[in-house]
């Protein structure tokens, strides 16, 4: 359990300074081929301070809670602080001021599944699968869940605590093809929220299992996809993850300052005009996001950051210092994954936002080209060259669904690529299970519509 | 309690609560650190953190909790919730915990880190790079000095103690002139001591040059069938393919194509790879495995033939093959007869590739992506930094296809690598 208020050790702070404790909670229940491989829970808990002194940073960080901890950790960031300064002599001005207050707590309201309960929905996945395709090679079921739990004061009286839990079920599948080579596919479900909030019971995710099993039938007689140029439909997946890697990375504003190519792009027609993306900071569209920040964790308000509107480069997403630099208002995107790091700039719920297409006409528009559905993985460069591995697909022949292509990498310059965008679907939907990795893992939501589109497609 | 204490102190709770199989593993480790953002030093971070695990096996009924805390109500706590763990849990007969072992008591590396220093050389590093290569930026990097300390029992009466202490060094820079900017590129390494500037060390300065000389591309020439330079930096991409497909996830699964093929060949008979964590040559590594084995050096692949597979002592029951000492890490590559010179020469056209950013690859091996931080290489010079260019191929085709290994090697400290030159990729542009 961690301390919600903190005010008591404001007394202590004598230059600006964040204070936080945080508790990550995870849980892990694993079964492969029928066997329980998995049975762990892990809790992190601590407290952290950093301190900024004219542009120096001193951070320090105790696993114990104790109150007299507590003051050793704000005295030690406090030293690395002077330290730092004493040896930079930066001169910086002090950060913007920002103050709120805020209580955000996700908990479920229902009774808490035993560990029992939680193993048995997993096996009961498990043999659901193994029970209706017995022509698996292999099958995997992993249901893990992560809850953050925080509570932040800082010298500004900004105070907030919050809990985000999020649980998610992996279900992935291998089967042999004719030639006895091993092809896999697997999907993550669940998002926001603890598992009593996620999932029921195994029959509800039964359709969902049923549709990964007949993507995987089509992969097992895949072909290879036509390395080059091609005309493609993003699955909303993709499109949530060409948002997050290819787009949003490159406008955090730390890799604008380290030369990234949005630096040179502000107010500059970089998509096509139907193109619209939007780093969100808890809602969207009157629904709460997949990883909602409402104070970040240097005490300021999360507002939603317009990065492109009508396929104008429009802002870049700030912590502080950044803000500072560029002389605009925070906007809410420091965050930190454990109570051992400090905040760096990270993106919340990106997402590029609907069109007025149907995917059925888009895919009809097509005579040759794919409809690529999932990816496994993507990175972003800081020029906007991006690369994503494509786990599912389908060629389109003659406007219609033909086979399904083996695993390929797309790739892409960004900024050239959003401008080939001519159609957007009138839908949209969040991927669920998005980790980013800078310098510390954190959760992110990604989201988007279908969009039609050229790129670079890997393959014989 | 003192840190041992609290280890054995785990394992006589899970013993008390019903247990029969248990082992506590204790991990305290330190953390200074200097961070640089943007070129600049930013952040002085100290840190410290416990991480407690218990894993405790009743009626074959296994389960593992961890905490972060060392007090006596924290790990009774996390007792009660392990019981309610394995008694949720099923029967496995293949769990199980190490016999016990000697009892083992090494350390290596400095157990400080000195600040000053450390804050001198990350300056100089810095200085070196503003005067030498103007138009690269240090987007973000720092210098950390980590200790680790280990304390492992078990209830077969092991007690086992190490501690590793060492300095690491990483950044990721990225290039620009006007409105042209490189990929970003990141290099880092383990060191014993700072008693060399970090611009001597590893391949920090061929990646700044490196860098500074790929802000202007040009797509690669045309589609073709041919050889790559795959450079230390990106060897790692290959390697971590055949780590996956002789880990325990792989073989459990039964998923691995290399699950009947040990002591056969897989791959060329000019590939050699140690993983040698109690060499004291090299920086970091380990004394014991997570399940309380006295670590060993291992070959994985000796002259081409798979010579172990990467389990432990559960993976091990449960596949009937053999268990290893070893859990990866501290990668040796044996160097080959070529110099790296030669081994551009003799190529004709293809890629020195610097970093590999691609998909994963598939079960099978197959692999495609992006050519980064990579060169064109014509009529056996290397010649202009390349842009979007995309090379497919399969990785245990790949370490078949190798043609030669250079004699040079990148230390890392923690792994020595060389380059490897490979045929047969398809090179594929926009």
């Amino acid at each position: 359990m961690i301390i919600k208020d903190l005010n008591p050790y404001y007394s202590l702070f004598s230059e600006y300074t964040e204070l936080r404790m945080q508790e990550n909670r995870a849980l892990k229940i694993m079964a492969v081929n029928g066997d329980l491989l998995g049975n762990s829970k892990e809790t992190k808990s601590g407290v952290s301070a950093r301190v900024y002194k004219n542009g120096a940073w001193g951070f320090a960080s105790s696993p114990m809670l104790t109150d007299q901890d507590i003051k050793n950790v704000i005295r030690s960031a406090l030293d690395n602080a002077f330290l730092l300064d004493e040896k930079e002599n930066k001169r910086k001005p002090a950060l913007p001021f920002a103050k709120k207050y805020e209580h955000i707590d996700f908990s479920t309201k229902k009774a808490k599944y035993s560990q029992k309960e939680l193993i048995d929905f997993v096996k009961s996945i498990d043999t659901y699968i193994n029970m209706h395709f017995p022509r698996l090679a292999s099958r995997t079921v992993v249901l893990n869940s992560l809850d953050m739990e925080k509570s932040i004061i800082t010298a500004d009286h900004s105070n907030s605590y919050s809990m985000i839990p999020r649980s998610l079920l992996y279900v992935s599948m291998t089967m042999n093809d004719h030639q006895g080579v091993p092809i896999e596919l697997y999907e993550a479900f669940g998002g926001r929220g603890q598992i009593e909030d996620i999932f029921s019971t195994s029959n509800a995710l039964a359709p969902k299992i049923d549709q990964l099993y007949h993507h995987l039938e089509q992969k097992v007689k895949g072909v290879s996809p036509r390395a080059g140029i091609a005309n493609c439909i993003m699955d909303a997946d993709l499109a949530g993850i060409l948002a997050h890697e290819a787009i949003g990375h490159t406008t955090e504003a730390d890799l604008v300052l380290a030369g990234s190519v949005a630096g040179d792009n502000l107010n500059n027609q970089i998509a096509a005009p139907m193109v619209n993306l939007i780093d969100f900071a808890n809602t969207a569209f009157g629904e709460i996001c997949p990883v909602p920040v409402y104070v970040d964790d240097e005490g300021v308000e999360a507002k939603d950051v317009v990065l492109i509107e009508n396929g104008i480069l429009k802002s870049f997403m700030h912590n502080k210092d950044s803000a500072n630099h560029f002389k605009v208002t925070p906007t809410g995107n420091a965050r930190a994954f454990g109570f051992y790091d400090e905040p760096l700039i990270r993106m919340r719920n990106t997402a590029i936002l609907p069109g007025n297409d149907k995917l059925e006409e888009m895919i009809q528009s097509i005579d040759d080209g794919y409809y690529l559905m999932r990816s496994s993985n993507g990175q972003a460069d800081s020029t906007s060259e991006f690369m994503f591995g494509i786990v599912l697909g389908y060629e389109i022949k003659n406007g219609k669904i033909g086979a399904a292509i083996k695993d390929t990498t797309i790739s892409g310059v960004a900024f050239n690529m959003l401008k080939t965008i001519t159609m957007i679907s009138d839908d949209m939907s969040w991927g669920c299970a998005g980790m980013c990795g800078k310098k510390q893992w954190i959760p992110v939501g990604m989201g988007g519509p279908a969009i039609k589109c050229q790129i670079n497609i890997g393959g014989k | 309690m003192e840190n041992r204490e609290i280890a054995d102190f785990g394992v006589d709770c899970l013993l008390k609560a019903g247990f029969e199989k248990t082992q506590c593993d204790l991990i305290a480790t330190e953390k200074k650190e200097i961070y640089i953002e943007n070129g600049k030093v930013s952040l002085l971070r100290t840190i410290f953190d416990f991480k407690l695990q218990l894993m405790g096996i009743k009626e074959d009924k296994r389960g593992v909790i961890s905490i972060n805390k060392l007090d006596d109500v924290s790990i009774k706590k996390a007792v009660e919730d392990l019981l309610e763990m394995a008694n949720a849990s099923q029967p496995d007969p293949d769990n199980d915990i190490a016999p016990k072992e000697k009892t083992l008591s090494l350390s290596k590396g400095p157990e400080t880190g000195d600040t000053g220093l450390m804050y001198d050389r990350l300056k100089a590093f810095l200085h070196y790079q503003e005067k030498h290569y103007p138009n690269t930026m240090i987007e973000e990097g720092g210098l950390e000095h980590n200790l680790t300390k280990h304390y492992y029992s078990n209830s077969n009466g092991s007690r086992l103690f190490s501690q590793i202490g060492k300095y690491d060094f990483h950044f990721t820079c990225t290039s620009k002139k006007g409105a042209q900017t490189s990929s970003f590129d990141y290099t880092g390494f383990s060191a014993g001591d700072l008693s060399r500037e970090l611009i001597e060390c590893s391949n920090v300065d061929l990646i700044l040059r490196n860098s500074s000389n790929s802000i202007c591309t040009q797509p690669f020439p045309e589609k073709i069938v041919g050889d790559i330079i795959v450079t230390p930096m990106s060897v790692s991409d290959v390697l971590y393919f055949v780590d996956r497909s002789i880990e325990e996830h792989s073989l459990i699964s039964g998923t691995s194509i290399y699950k009947e093929k040990l002591n056969q060949s897989i791959a060329s008979p000019l590939l050699t790879i140690h993983s040698l964590p109690m060499d004291n040559k090299l920086i970091g590594g380990y004394h014991f495995t997570p399940d309380g084995f006295a670590a060993e050096n291992s070959t994985y692949i000796d002259k081409g033939v798979l010579k172990n597979f990467m389990l432990g002592l559960i993976a091990s029951n449960k596949t009937d093959k053999p268990l290893s000492r070893n859990r990866g890490g501290s990668i040796v590559v044996e160097p080959g007869s070529t110099s790296l010179k030669d081994m551009i020469k003799s190529v004709d056209k293809g890629i020195l590739l610097g970093r590999f950013s691609g998909g994963e690859p598939s079960e099978n091996g197959d692999f495609s992506g992006v050519a980064k931080n990579s060169f064109l290489i014509e009529d056996g010079k290397v010649k202009h930094a390349l842009s979007e260019t995309m090379i497919s191929g399969n990785f245990a085709n790949l370490i078949n296809e190798i043609k030669s290994i250079s004699k040079e090697q990148i230390d890392y400290g923690s792994d020595i690598i060389p380059w490897i030159q490979v045929g047969n990729i398809t090179i594929s542009v926009s």
